[in-house]
């Protein structure tokens, strides 16, 4: 009985997403078309790479919010560096980089707040998302940005094996991330930190640095994902992607994650977004309009919540 | 009516896969404290859930003043008149004294609104009667872990019950409060109030309790007045073995010195504390509670910065401005409450244990499940860790285990200097003894330990030199043929 609770627990998110692809196969064939299948996991990409360092910073027990402000910032940046000089590979290049840098720096700002002052995360990345989306529109002119960079374009609609480029950022992403949470040092002692900060501190581990880098990884995801949406839009503006820092978040805890930190892991997180955008698109398919997802977003969200606690509690009750 | 106001019947009570309580009948009379003793997992613990309504038993009858009773759940064990003292705190800590005597009770007065005047009053004269030494408006988080333990402690006796049940009430007192607790109880019985009390400490049992009920593996074995018992037929009877010497001996040789202290201070907390500790010593610290014991220790091991002095380790001076320089130093802190600070409770043992040093069972950037398993495995068998396998979550554990796992944790960083917190707090009677012994092989490998511990006998009988701090200050030390209860609190008291 404890072993089928256990595995019911853990593989129901998997269940219900292919419970979910099959209803939708048979109701609505073209869904699992391969164009369609590109286009959601294009979607599902770009947000995947923030909600993986979403997660990484939860299981440290951290918590970004003006993860969605750098993410335009990275937008808008790469944009700008593209118009000026995105001629040449080389430049292509450089643009890249420094618009990474710029969103680490964003995310190394959270992290010596959040760390040095001990003011909670949630607060400190609020504010710090104002900022941002202020820093924007005062560089935009508050106006949007766009770009005509031809390479960048044809790299946001080139596929491999059906499947498009962005989609395999996302994977690699996904993969460095998990093998770095579960094989190396610096994951462990990371879920160490979420499991009992103070522990890990008296443990001898340098709970501050641990901290502080997740911030960095978050901006970094943000950069990465901002750029990501550049090859896919060819445009910038503070309007895209407001719901990222949430539908991060989410993607984390539906997937099974835990707010308390210590638990979960990445890959649980894949599975989470894909659960999310699979249910998007889907009803968008099944004749719903494009407003009803914030709704099914909290339906979601609830509902697998809900589970989780129930199927906890019945397995703590003796 | 019988003398006997609550007897247990055939108990029996079992938890997946284990027996917790097997036929347990268990006999107390009207006005008596009565002793439960047993080691960690002997059932004690499990039984008073039982009476309190926290768990239902499986078969067997509770009879209170010879009526057979049902108890439901703890609302309805206080509706009969039985009291439980939590071993843990539960009070609400941003609220007041009163306020967490009268939770879920508040006395409402005119128009229905709660009069606080009158509130804290009952609650100061209730407090007053049994000198408790409280103040009925102060905040919970203001106090101390003992007055925190007195407030649990008032907090039941409010409700006036008839069975009183304390688990180890003064595991977390000092002399002092203990002796204070005891007059507490004493008048408590002086009324009539019949009290069972749950305790480690053999002098408390002797001094305090007319009978004693020992528990062994969900057993009873056996309910003697504690005048017919003496000390060592009680420890036998808890571990189903005669008793080797309460302490053992070891033979080796003391070194040179690894570690010396200064005149470290820190503000306010400990000042111009100096001391030598040589390789191959266990030196006690002893001290009252709030000596600064533990804040010295901080301060070596870098979990708590010090404002001045000199720290050397092997003959030079460091500086340790956080717990990485103090483990690069080769100093590990074992933490005096190894749930909140020195295990992460919710994670494996493997996890546990290798955390200090990853860098061990490291091949390059990754780490080797397999090698950190079979290492982490070879320590847990060496110190006897017993559980039924290293994926065993911390929690699960019993104290004593839970503490070699702590050990364990140290040794596989390769530190030389170990600074020892409490080591056997809340811990029974054979894992104390294991847990000396493995402090002995440790010196003789050559390590040296520090100490800290608020318990006399303990300290007097495991080191080779005592340091006693008083009020934050170095009081003395003693040497080992200087060594007695009397000389160290002599010292302990001096401020």
């Amino acid at each position: 009985m404890d072993k089928t609770m256990k595995f019911i627990k853990d593989k129901a998110i998997i269940c219900v997403l292919v419970l979910f692809i099959i209803v939708l196969a048979i109701l609505r064939p073209s869904f699992v078309s391969a164009t369609n299948i590109k286009n959601v996991l294009i979607d599902t990409s770009i947000y995947g790479v923030a909600a993986i360092a979403m997660t990484i910073a939860i299981i440290t027990g951290a918590f970004d919010l003006s993860l969605s402000a750098n993410f335009a910032w990275g937008q808008i940046f790469f944009c700008y560096l593209l118009n000026a000089w995105g001629a040449s590979a080389g430049g292509i290049l450089l643009a890249i980089v420094c618009t990474l840098l710029s969103c680490m720096a964003f995310g190394a700002v959270n992290g010596i707040v959040v760390v040095k002052s001990g003011i909670p995360a949630w607060i400190a990345t609020m504010g710090m998302n104002y900022m941002i989306k202020g820093w924007c529109l005062v560089f935009t002119g508050s106006d949007m940005i766009s770009t005509t960079n031809a390479a960048v374009a044809a790299f946001g609609k080139g596929t491999f094996l059906g499947l498009s480029y962005l989609t395999y950022i996302f994977i690699f992403v996904a993969i460095v991330a998990y093998i770095v949470m579960r094989y190396t040092q610096y994951g462990r002692n990371l879920y160490a930190i979420g499991g009992n900060r103070i522990s890990a501190e008296l443990a001898g581990i340098n709970t501050g640095l641990y901290r502080f880098s997740t911030f960095v990884i978050l901006g970094l995801s943000a950069g990465i994902a901002g750029c990501m949406y550049v090859c896919q839009i060819r445009a910038g503006s503070v309007l895209y992607g407001t719901d990222l820092a949430l539908t991060c978040v989410a993607a984390t805890v539906v997937g099974g994650t835990p707010l308390s930190g210590g638990k979960g892991g990445v890959h649980r997180t894949v599975v989470g977004i894909l659960l999310l955008y699979v249910m998007y698109k889907g009803l968008g398919f099944l004749g719903l309009a494009g407003y009803v997802n914030s709704m099914v977003k909290g339906i979601v969200l609830l509902t697998v919540v809900s589970f989780d606690a129930f199927m906890t509690q019945s397995g703590t009750k003796k | 009516m019988s003398e006997y106001i609550l007897e247990m019947r055939n108990i029996r009570k079992t938890f997946p896969g284990v027996v917790a309580l097997d036929k347990v009948s268990f006999k107390v009379r009207k006005g008596e404290i009565h002793a439960l003793v047993g080691e960690n997992g002997a059932g004690k613990s499990t039984l008073m859930k039982v009476l309190n309504g926290v768990h239902q038993a499986d078969s067997g009858e509770i009879f209170l003043n010879d009526e057979a009773v049902k108890i439901k759940d703890t609302k309805d064990a206080e509706k009969k008149g039985i009291g439980l003292v939590f071993q843990e705190c539960n009070l609400v800590n941003s609220l007041t004294v009163s306020e967490n005597m009268f939770l879920n009770n508040l006395r409402r007065g005119k128009h229905g609104l709660i009069n606080w005047k009158e509130l804290n009053k009952i609650t100061q004269d209730f407090l007053d009667s049994f000198k408790f030494y409280l103040n009925a408006t102060d905040k919970i988080e203001d106090l101390s872990s003992s007055q925190k333990q007195m407030v649990e402690i008032a907090k039941t006796l409010y409700k006036k019950p008839a069975i009183v049940v304390m688990d180890e009430p003064t595991s977390s007192l000092t002399t002092g409060e203990t002796e204070h607790l005891f007059q507490i109880m004493r008048e408590l019985k002086a009324q009539g109030t019949t009290i069972i009390y749950i305790s480690h400490k053999m002098d408390e049992i002797f001094d305090m309790c007319d009978t004693a009920t020992v528990l062994r593996d969900g057993q009873v074995i056996e309910t003697r007045p504690t005048k017919d018992f003496t000390r060592d037929e009680i420890v036998e009877r808890m571990v189903g073995r005669s008793v080797e010497a309460e302490y053992p001996v070891r033979t080796c040789e003391i070194g040179e010195t690894v570690l010396k202290l200064e005149n470290v201070t820190r503000n306010g907390i400990v000042e111009n504390i100096s001391f030598e500790l040589h390789k191959g010593e266990i030196l006690g610290l002893a001290g009252l509670v709030g000596s600064g014991r533990t804040e010295i220790a901080e301060a070596i091991f870098g979990a708590e910065h010090y404002d001045g002095g000199i720290i050397e380790v092997g003959g030079k001076k460091v500086q340790i401005a956080s717990t990485a320089d103090g483990k690069r130093n080769g100093i590990g802190l074992l933490t005096e409450d190894r749930k909140e600070t020195g295990l992460v409770l919710s994670y494996d043992l493997i996890r546990n244990i290798t955390v200090t040093n990853l860098k061990k069972v490291r091949n390059g950037f990754m780490i080797d499940s397999k090698k950190e398993r079979q290492v982490a495995t070879e320590l847990a068998k060496e110190l006897n860790v017993k559980t039924p396998s290293m994926m065993q979550i911390a929690r699960n554990l019993s104290g004593g285990n839970q503490q070699k796992v702590v050990f364990a944790k140290w040794l596989f960083s390769d530190v030389d200097i170990l600074i020892l917190d409490e080591p056997t707090r809340g811990i029974d009677v054979g894992a104390k003894y294991e847990i000396y012994c493995l402090m002995n092989k440790l010196v003789e490998s050559g390590k040296s330990i520090i100490m800290i511990s608020s318990e006399l006998p303990e300290v007097l009988g495991m080191s080779d030199r005592i340091v006693v701090l008083s009020g934050g200050k170095k009081a003395g030390e003693l040497k080992k043929d200087q060594f007695s209860a009397e000389a160290v609190m002599r010292l302990a008291i001096e401020n």
